[in-house]
């Protein structure tokens, strides 16, 4: 099933390279693999070491922000007055694209010596926060009201809730929380690197690209290794899941 | 005695449940409560529990107010094995934790060797015997059971009904069913509640010797009464 739509996608591929700019698949397979191991020469870095520059900035801005969500939505979901106040202004920040706030992070980090790095770091921080939080809080808020009467007949404490119900039942929401947002602050960051200078990094190697003189199948080749680790990411989290939560 | 309820009442908003239900439980007794479905059967259990309140009237506890409960449904955390599951109703309690004692309670309902499968592991009579295991961990003075067979099939429910008299031998027990012949495998004594909003409307004294013979002239006899005071 999977051969056979790899299969079609290539041959539709090479039916719209026949007819416009796009390279064709073997001439971008072979950029690719080339470029892997082999650094490209304007900006001496090879693809790997372009992807690896990018997934760095997403994992640690991303971790940042699932280290205050995750707690936070769990608070504001099974404390109905914390979220009653913090629902409807997350409701209305949570909208506004992560490049929106570039110019705003610019002025913003500006004092700093490295601004442009900064912002792109909260740029990914603001597309991944927000997909983690509503998630978690969607699970956190909904916790079966049978296992909260169950407890009180026990006589648990709220802590003894909180560790054994509250945060089990929402770790379907924090999973999937954190595959969306890293999902959220992989495109964010190419996105944020293809608006600033910053060295190295897929986006900034494929704006190059296209800067240096139109280098069709080096930006294709940058645009696949993209599709190539937010698939993988993906796919290594989803099988996360099933380690994390035995009891499904 | 080990519990009396005195002339309790409660309204779900305008919707009268409970009229001035009246009834006590003597020390190591083993009472069934009988009602129709939507009668208020769960309310009072509830109310006994303490997770909700009467609107007047009310519970005294004669010796400690230590409950267990087993619902209707099984309400075992999915995420929690079955050891886990007992674990968790006896860190409630605030006990020490006690990984000996709470094997041997499992041990009890008969579920040795499956301390560590997941409720969905198991089958539904299994997971009523982790809730009775749960249940027994905190060491009630009072066990409160709410329907915990209706789910069951039939031959599997009376096997429940006999290992659960051996089980909770000289315990003090409420039970809630909708089953005149589970009351009567099982009661020391019936308390029949009217339709909703519900009274006592009868006290049944179920004299024959435990363990009891579904099939005996007796226990036909004493079906027949009770169906008649359910009309
Ligand atoms: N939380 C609630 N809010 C409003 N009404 C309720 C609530 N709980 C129960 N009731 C109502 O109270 C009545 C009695 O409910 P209860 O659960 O005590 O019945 P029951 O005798 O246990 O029935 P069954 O045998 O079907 O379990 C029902 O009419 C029900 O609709
Ligand atoms: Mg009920």
């Amino acid at each position: 099933m999977r051969l056979k739509s790899a299969a079609f996608f290539i041959f539709l591929w090479y039916v719209v390279a026949f007819f416009t700019e796009l390279p064709h698949p073997h001439e971008v397979a072979e950029k690719f693999f080339y470029l892997l191991f082999t650094p490209e020469p304007v900006l001496g870095k090879t693809l790997l070491e372009h992807a690896w520059a990018s997934l760095l900035r997403v994992i640690f801005a991303s971790s940042v922000a699932f280290s205050i969500a995750i707690p936070l939505a769990i608070l504001t979901g099974w404390n109905r007055n914390v979220g009653e106040i913090l629902m409807p202004a997350i409701e209305a920040i949570r909208p506004i694209p992560p490049l929106a706030w570039i110019p705003l992070a610019y002025i913003i980090f500006a004092p700093f010596p490295n601004t442009v790095q900064i912002s792109q770091i909260f740029i990914v921080f603001v597309g991944s926060f927000f997909p983690c939080l509503i998630s978690v809080f969607d699970y956190a808020r909904n916790v079966p009201e049978e296992f909260l009467e169950m407890a009180k007949v026990f006589r648990a404490n709220d802590l003894l809730i909180l560790k054994e119900i509250v945060v089990p039942h929402s770790l379907q929401g924090i999973m999937t929380g954190i595959r969306i947002g890293l999902g959220v602050g992989w495109m964010s960051i190419i996105a944020a690197e293809m608006i600033a200078t910053s060295g190295e990094g897929l986006g900034y190697f494929i704006m190059t690209m296209y800067q240096v003189g139109g280098r069709v199948a080096e930006i294709v080749a940058g645009m696949a290794m993209i599709g190539i680790v937010g698939y993988l990411m993906n796919s290594v989290l989803l099988r996360a899941e099933r380690l994390v939560m035995p009891w499904r | 005695m080990a519990l009396k309820v005195l002339n309790v009442s409660k309204y779900y908003g305008t919707l009268k449940v409970l009229d001035g239900v009246t009834f006590s439980v003597d020390e190591g007794e083993f009472l069934c409560i009988i009602g129709e479905s939507g009668c208020g059967k769960t309310t009072i259990l509830k109310i006994i529990a303490g997770i909700e309140k009467a609107d007047s009237g009310e519970i005294v506890f004669d010796s400690g107010g230590r409950i267990g409960f087993v619902f209707q449904d099984d309400r075992l955390l999915p995420w929690k094995t079955v050891y886990e599951n007992v674990m968790f109703a006896v860190k409630a309690t605030g006990f020490e934790v006690n990984t000996p004692a709470v094997r041997e309670t499992i041990e009890l309902v008969g579920l040795s060797g499956f301390e560590g499968y997941y409720p969905k592991q198991l089958s539904g009579g299994m997971r009523q015997k982790a809730g009775i295991a749960r249940a027994l961990a905190v060491q009630p003075d009072l066990l409160l059971m709410d329907e915990p067979f209706a789910s069951l099939d039939a031959r599997t429910r009376e096997r429940m009904q006999e290992e659960l008299l051996k089980i909770v031998k000289g315990k003090t027990v409420v039970f809630v069913t909708h089953s005149i012949d589970e009351a009567l495998f099982l009661a020391d004594r019936i308390v029949v509640f009217s339709p909703r909003p519900a009274r006592v409307v009868r006290t049944v004294e179920v004299d024959l010797p435990k363990p009891r013979d579904r099939t005996s002239q007796d226990f036909a006899e004493l079906r027949v009464e009770l169906y008649r005071s359910l009309e």
